[in-house]
């Protein structure tokens, strides 16, 4: 069977994410206009200086050469840096002390892109002022003006939208400014960035799997609380009652059997709660047998008509065999609840360094991870071993799900 | 003895009034959250009520607030309340109202069936009945470890009936003792705890529990 893994979907949970943390990372409004109107200014009077570090570089230099070359870049790199500071209390990079290792030197050659791409990058940015901010301010004194002098001009409409236009800058402007930070960022840092971006990604990913594994804490508090231990203790009261009678003697045979009977009924369905919960859990026929083994289980215990198609050879991890057998049982719950199908099947197979397995479905579709928290629960757990979840469920089916983790074994 | 259930087990609900009705009680009305409750006592007037600590909708402690309302507006009913875990915090809530009337058990207590209506008995006719479990740790957290080394093992036992709710003649019942035995224990361990003594009853056992319950004083 080959492997399809749904094309242009989105891993369950990546934009919105990444946009919200955008929008939380507020700038102050007038420092964020402030600063970029100074980058503009700065920007054109910097980038000669830049001219003069590429040409510097040409031919063969000699070490004399770099070592003014480098005094220059960083002397230029520490007043940006100081600029950014200034108005937005954020460098992108610290300011180097030691001078660096030649021409070639990323860092050196960041700090010269920086300064030949910033006139660029800032006209852009000026756009956004004088867009947002510059043309709304002059066209709504220019209304104001005619409405007070009575000469024919522009209507209220176009006040009305300058003002707008101006109001919407105000959120827009510190957004930019942002931008501007990660530009500066990403140019003269250009190995840091790539590290930090993974050390963010990494951190929010333990965050989700703690939060993960809390939830799932407090399901089982509950699961154990409201059912095993409630029918525990009626169990208990339904045979305190029965000795009771049994002391005093005047228990009736056929009610006291009635009892016991009814206690054992009881008692059988706690076994069935508690075995229930294991199984969630961590069935021993996973550690015993692997994921074959344990999903076939899952398949037989829902009923499902479902092929299940496990190639792995060798086993992976027990945390790896772990989240993958929850996420794999749990997408099996859902097809056997809420899919309507006909048939499923499970597949799991290992293809260089990530393990994908796939759960179809020929039933009704219609699978949304925004729509109930099921999905974004199993991508959230698969998140701590770096897995990824992928959606392909249009309404009327077929569904297909798909889940990849990297495997280093 | 009318006696009203929260609680929101339907399970737990309908064994705890089978036992009720076995024991000769009448279950005037058995509800599943607080405010059922509360409307419940004040229509029915029972002589006490079995109350459930964790009720909907937030699951926490709906049932002590409930109790709490029902000791403020109609204090001569007696209250009942029933947890599967002993939570220090909430037994001091109920002391804080005054001991009388009141009562705080541990679930699995309810299986054995004489302690547990010979409990709801004591808080329908205004005493109390602290669980053991609740008096045990109660005990082993109290500052006035000195003072406690004081006592004989078996004026500890005594303290420790006397801190559940105990009458005298229920201390005498539990360790085969006579009750003038019991009244001089009592008298000796007020002495030793340099307490005023008090009488029988829920004064005694708010005593008892407050100096238990003190914090932050004595070696």
């Amino acid at each position: 069977m080959t492997l399809v893994r749904p094309v242009g979907v989105q891993p369950v949970g990546g934009w919105a994410r990444r946009w919200r943390a955008l929008r939380q990372s507020g700038l102050p409004y007038w420092a964020s206009l402030g600063h970029l109107c100074l980058g503009l200014v700065v920007g054109v009077v910097w980038w000669p200086v830049g001219v003069v570090l590429v040409a510097a570089s040409a031919g063969t230099p000699g070490p004399e050469r770099f070592t003014w070359a480098d005094a220059l870049a960083r002397r230029l790199l520490r007043a940006e840096m100081s600029r950014f500071d200034a108005l937005l209390g954020a460098k992108p990079v610290e300011p180097r002390r030691e001078p660096w290792a030649d021409f070639g030197d990323r860092g050196f050659q960041g700090v010269v892109s920086y300064v030949l791409v910033r006139p660029l990058v800032s006209a852009v940015e000026a756009l956004a002022i004088v867009g947002l901010v510059a043309l709304p301010l002059a066209l709504s004194v220019y209304v104001v003006i005619q409405e007070a002098t009575h000469y024919p001009g522009p209507s209220t409409v176009l006040l009305w939208a300058m003002i707008t236009l101006g109001l919407v800058g105000r959120f827009v402007i510190p957004v930019v400014a942002r931008v501007d930070v990660q530009i500066a960022t990403v140019l003269l840092d250009p190995d840091g960035a790539a590290l930090r971006q993974r050390l963010g990604e990494a951190v929010e990913a333990r965050r989700r799997t703690v939060d993960a594994a809390e939830r799932e804490r407090e399901r089982i508090e509950r699961d154990l609380h409201d059912g095993a231990q409630q029918r525990l203790i009626a169990l208990s009261i339904l045979l305190g009652r029965a000795e009771q009678k049994l002391q005093r003697g005047d228990a009736d045979p056929a009610a006291t059997l009635a009892s016991v009977q009814e206690a054992k009924r009881e008692t059988l369905a706690v076994i069935a709660d508690i075995r229930g919960l294991t199984q969630g859990l961590r069935p021993a026929v996973l550690e015993a047998r692997g994921l074959d083994a344990a999903l076939s289980v899952v398949v037989g215990r829902l009923g499902l008509a479902c092929d299940v198609d496990v190639r792995l050879d060798p086993r992976p991890g027990e945390a790896t065999e772990g989240v993958l057998y929850f996420a794999l049982s749990e997408l099996l719950t859902n097809v056997a609840k809420h899919a309507r199908a006909r048939s499923a099947s499970v597949t799991v197979r290992r293809d260089e360094g990530v393990l994908v397995a796939s759960v179809r479905d020929d039933g009704v579709g219609g699978a949304d991870p925004q729509r109930g928290s099921g999905l974004r629960g199993i991508a959230d757990r698969l998140a701590g071993i770096d897995g990824r979840l992928f959606v392909s469920s249009p309404p009327g089916g077929p569904t297909l799900i798909t889940v990849e983790v990297p495997c280093a074994s | 003895m009318r006696v009203v259930i929260a609680e929101d087990s339907g399970l737990l609900r309908a064994a705890l009034a089978g036992l009720l009705t076995d024991e000769g009680c009448t279950v005037v009305d058995a509800v599943g959250e607080g405010a059922a409750l509360v409307a419940s006592v004040e229509l029915e007037q029972p002589d006490v009520c079995v109350v459930d600590v964790r009720m909907p909708p937030t699951f926490t402690d709906e049932g002590l607030r409930a109790a709490m309302a029902i000791r403020h507006a109609w204090p001569s009913v007696g209250i009942l309340v029933l947890s599967q875990y002993v939570e220090d915090a909430y037994a001091g809530e109920l002391l804080a109202a005054g001991a009388s009337g009141l009562g705080y058990l541990l679930k699995d207590k309810v299986a054995d069936v004489d302690e547990f209506m010979a409990a709801l008995r004591r808080v329908a006719s205004g005493g109390t009945a602290f669980d053991p479990e609740v008096v045990q740790q109660v005990v082993a957290r109290s500052r006035h470890r000195g003072r406690l080394e004081r006592l004989s093992p078996r004026e500890r036992e005594v303290l420790e009936l006397m801190a559940q709710g105990q009458t005298n003649a229920g201390i005498a019942r539990s360790l085969f003792v006579g009750e003038g035995a019991v009244e001089k224990h009592v008298s000796n361990i007020f002495t030793k705890l340099d307490l005023t003594p008090e009488s029988d009853g829920h004064r005694r056992v708010l005593a008892v529990l407050t100096f238990l319950r003190e914090r932050g004083r004595d070696e």
